[in-house]
């Protein structure tokens, strides 16, 4: 398939997800999707598409199951369970073509892998890891240029010179050497290491040089083009270079200090400039969507722009939401916007709710709701009631959900009645789902207000017994809460 | 439901405690000063120092490292090394940016005020200077910027602003509420206001009012409202509940994530753990898992401590691996770690200011253990 006519597609099944009739797309057009994911090594979506199906689509579908388990066994990077699972099923029409591709690029995935990684592996390991058989396997390998010894079934592999392309995707920032967290220790070799040390020393250099060169060229009242252009460049690899966004931001304000002072008004110029740091920080986004330095400093040059473009923004905080919906810095962003320019209340709570209903697994969601003055008269706090409590039946084992409902119940607003019809509910939940501790906690949270009789005291303290059983680690908190009686 | 979890090893070691000394060495030292790893981190380098100098005193480890000679030459030591590089970050604003020629920000002046009270070396430097830089970033509202030109707000930058001022010894005179005629000074008061705002549905605390609540800014909001002595004034009962549900179960070991839903990581560990000690609650989570949890992430080949089993180490997590291990009681050859300022706790004892000295050294004490 050529890149444009997956965008297309891409494109095409989405909107008909979005557009479905009641919220529900064909099985058809999930399963494609779900595949097309795989094939963009999308796993993230793919993750979140799961959980939009419906578990009645999941039932009637099982092929969407078997996309499911080699998505499953991508996640855990179990090559030998990829394999397996794309060739022991016969796909219909509507995937088998998707899933010969996703198969073609694990395999050249694994390969490039090993070609980084490796100066020696064994045949067996690279077997496994291209789902090749070992002689068809020794077979590519040497057609690679690799080396395979007969005897001892070892093949040294020939790492090849590659270009960095700008965009890595969340699997790639293997390498990602400024972000402290989620570096897997791979082992490599003398030669590995050489080569390695070679491009660092290349990055190192043009980050030396651009910091020396920016920083003697800076000054209050005029500035550098090529510093400039030199900055976006480092910020580009390096958005946490906080000095750099500063400088940037003088740059900007000498710009619109110009403009003021120009006789002929150009409105158009300032408007590109500020237009050219929007690009950048998008860029910088796109490869470090966590980075504070460019969250804020997107912030501040719409804080500056003439003509900013609100509504781009907020499709913007929309699209980061969706690749991933815990983004706090884009929930962040958007609150901002939304306080900037003043969006009605009642669109957000209307978001808000499409963004539990999207996924109920989403603390984020529950947080963002939390925060719009939502249970402020007793229809919101029953509907809220009522929301909570179908995502908690529906999946219990999420825990975002259960928060949110600690919060609701502790509202003055909520009746007895409402209570009393919740206890129910939760008693006969729990048949369900016995070693489910958030329900037992739930109840302890009902039964816990107001004046507490004797016959509630005695069900708190069973409660908190069956809690310490159910979940050792927090006995602490528990034998504490068992403490007030 | 797929959920994704750490790979967890067969075997835990105990505390690898020389091995870190090794690795701490190997990172602190100026010939490390040509490794990539160190060059590309330049725009946080204040804070990895803070990082490397106050693991190696908690391993008591500083004195030594500190008199061995720079760049294997006779002419300085380490120390003056590392004191040549502070004064060089020490900018005409009076704050320290991250490294030479890097800007001044909130976070650089709390670590380089650190490494000088580790080092004792404070009168280096005019505190009083540093004290009116860090008073020109409280805004209206009580909040803290992270600059004095660009207003990034950061309930982190409220920590940072009076855990500094506190250490200089010059939170109390820099106190608007106790001398409101002083033209210099932050309001104690609206810092708290601001911070409490930040409280959300869950007892937890985000970077501003509306933010998600998030283990790092608890620590950082709980660590204003200790040295404010403001403590009073939240939910405790409610909050110590988020943090202990921030304890996962997978098999034996027993890790920390920063927020729901999320993967465990050493560095929760110390700011969900100092938070629950500054709250009084430490015995809220199982501490045999966690301390299980922490020395699986210990590198057995190169000492250190990552994020997670298997996964690279750097000081940042060997800093906090470490402290947080000294705070379950699990480590008797480290140094007692002070929880509000991840300093050695006989670094923080020494600190003069008699107004909340005693507060702090009574609440310390009703927490132990």
């Amino acid at each position: 398939m050529v890149s444009s006519d997956i965008i297309k597609l891409t494109e095409d099944l989405e909107k008909q997800e979005l557009e479905a009739q009641n919220g529900i797309a064909t099985p058809q057009v999930y399963e494609q999707l779900l595949a097309i994911y795989l094939y963009e090594n999308d796993l993230c979506n793919a993750k979140y598409l799961w959980k939009r199906i419906p578990a009645s689509v999941k039932a009637s579908t099982p092929e969407l199951t078997n996309v499911w388990t080699v998505a499953q066994n991508m996640w855990k990077r179990d090559f030998p369970g990829i394999y397996k699972a794309l060739n022991s099923v016969t796909w219909s029409d509507s995937v088998a073509n998707i899933m010969k591709q996703v198969q073609d690029r694990v395999r050249s995935r694994s390969v490039d892998l090993i070609a980084q990684a490796y100066s020696s592996i064994t045949l067996d390991t690279v077997s496994a890891m291209t789902g090749l058989p070992p002689d068809i396997c020794a077979a590519a390998c040497v057609e690679r240029g690799w080396q395979v010894e007969a005897d001892t079934r070892m093949v040294h592999p020939v790492r090849p010179i590659s270009e960095t392309s700008g965009q890595t995707s969340s699997e790639d920032q293997l390498y990602k050497l400024t972000d402290f967290h989620g570096r897997i220790k791979v082992r490599t070799t003398e030669e590995q290491n050489l080569q390695k040390h070679k491009e660092q020393q290349k990055k190192l250099t043009a980050y030396r040089m651009g910091m020396k060169q920016i920083l003697a060229t800076r000054d209050a009242d005029s500035y550098n083009k090529d510093s400039l252009a030199l900055s976006a460049q480092l910020l580009t690899i390096n958005p946490d270079i906080y000095t750099l966004w500063n400088y940037r931001k003088e740059v900007v304000l000498i710009e619109i200090k110009k403009s003021y002072q120009d006789e002929v008004a150009d409105d158009q110029k300032l408007i590109h400039f500020f237009e050219e740091e929007l690009r950048l920080t998008e860029q910088c986004l796109l490869s470090n969507p966590k980075s504070y330095g460019s969250w804020h400093h997107r912030y501040w040059i719409l804080n500056h722009h003439t003509k900013p473009n609100w509504q781009r923004e907020f499709d913007l905080c929309n699209k980061y939401v969706s690749l991933d919906d815990r983004n706090f810095h884009c929930w962040d962003f958007r609150r901002l916007i939304v306080n900037k320019i003043g969006i009605s209340l009642a669109d957000e709570i209307a978001f808000s709710t499409e963004r539990i209903n999207i996924n109920f697994s989403n603390y984020s969601s529950w947080h963002y709701r939390s925060t719009l003055q939502i249970l402020n008269d007793e229809n919101s706090v029953a509907n809220d009631l009522i929301l909570v409590q179908n995502a908690v039946f529906t999946d219990p084992i999420d825990t975002s959900a259960w928060f949110y409902l600690r919060w609701v119940l502790s509202h003055p607003g909520i009746t007895k009645i409402q209570k009393e019809d919740l206890l129910n509910a939760l008693e006969q939940l729990q048949e369900l789902e016995p070693e489910c501790k958030w329900i037992i906690m739930a109840k302890c949270w009902l039964v816990k207000q107001g004046n507490l009789e004797k016959d509630a005291i005695c069900r708190l303290k069973r409660y908190y017994t069956e809690l310490i059983k159910l979940d050792p680690l927090r006995e602490g908190h528990y034998k504490d809460c068992f403490k007030v009686f | 439901m797929e959920k994704k979890d750490i790979f967890y090893p067969d075997t835990v070691p105990i505390l690898l405690y020389n091995k870190h000394i090794e690795y701490l060495k190997h990172v602190s030292c100026s010939s490390y000063g040509n490794s990539y790893d160190f060059k590309s981190t330049e725009s946080i380098r204040m804070s990895g120092i803070y990082w490397c100098l106050t693991a190696l005193d908690i391993t008591h480890s500083l004195k030594e490292f500190l008199q061995k000679p720079a760049n294997n030459s006779d002419s300085i030591s380490e120390e003056e090394r590392i004191v040549n590089f502070l004064l060089q970050c020490y900018n005409p604003d009076g704050g320290f940016g991250a490294a030479v020629g890097h800007d001044s920000h909130m976070l650089y002046t709390l670590s380089a005020v650190q490494i000088l009270v580790l080092l004792r070396k404070l009168d280096l430097v005019d505190k009083h200077k540093i004290a009116r830089f860090i008073s020109t970033l409280q805004q209206v509202d009580g909040s803290f910027a992270g600059d004095n030109k660009y207003s990034e707000i950061d309930s982190r930058f409220s920590f940072c602003a009076i855990a500094c001022l506190y250490l200089l010894s010059l939170l109390d005179a820099f106190d608007l509420q106790k001398h409101p005629s002083s033209p210099f000074g932050i309001d104690t008061n609206k810092a708290v206001d601001f911070v409490l705002k930040c409280q959300n549905f869950d007892g937890g605390f985000g970077t501003v009012p509306g933010s998600e609540s998030h283990a790092g800014q608890v620590y950082c909001c709980i660590g204003v409202l200790t040295i404010t002595r403001a403590l009073h004034k939240i939910d405790t009962d409610l909050l110590a509940w988020w943090l202990c549900e921030r304890q996962l179960p997978s098999g034996r070991l027993g890790g920390l994530n920063g927020r729901p839903e999320k993967l465990p990581d050493v560095c929760y560990c110390w700011w969900v753990l100092s938070s629950l000690k500054m709250l009084g609650r430490l015995h809220w989570i199982n501490k045999e898992a966690l301390i299980f949890y922490i020395r699986a992430c210990q590198d057995p080949e190169t000492g250190g401590i990552s994020d997670r089993p298997g996964d690279c180490c750097d000081p940042f997590h060997t800093l906090f691996g470490l402290a947080g291990l000294q705070l379950l009681g699990a480590a008797s050859e480290l140094q007692e770690i002070n929880a509000v300022f991840c300093l050695p706790q006989y670094v923080v004892d020494a600190i003069e200011e008699d107004c909340c000295l005693d507060q702090l050294r009574a609440h310390r004490d009703k927490n132990a253990k």
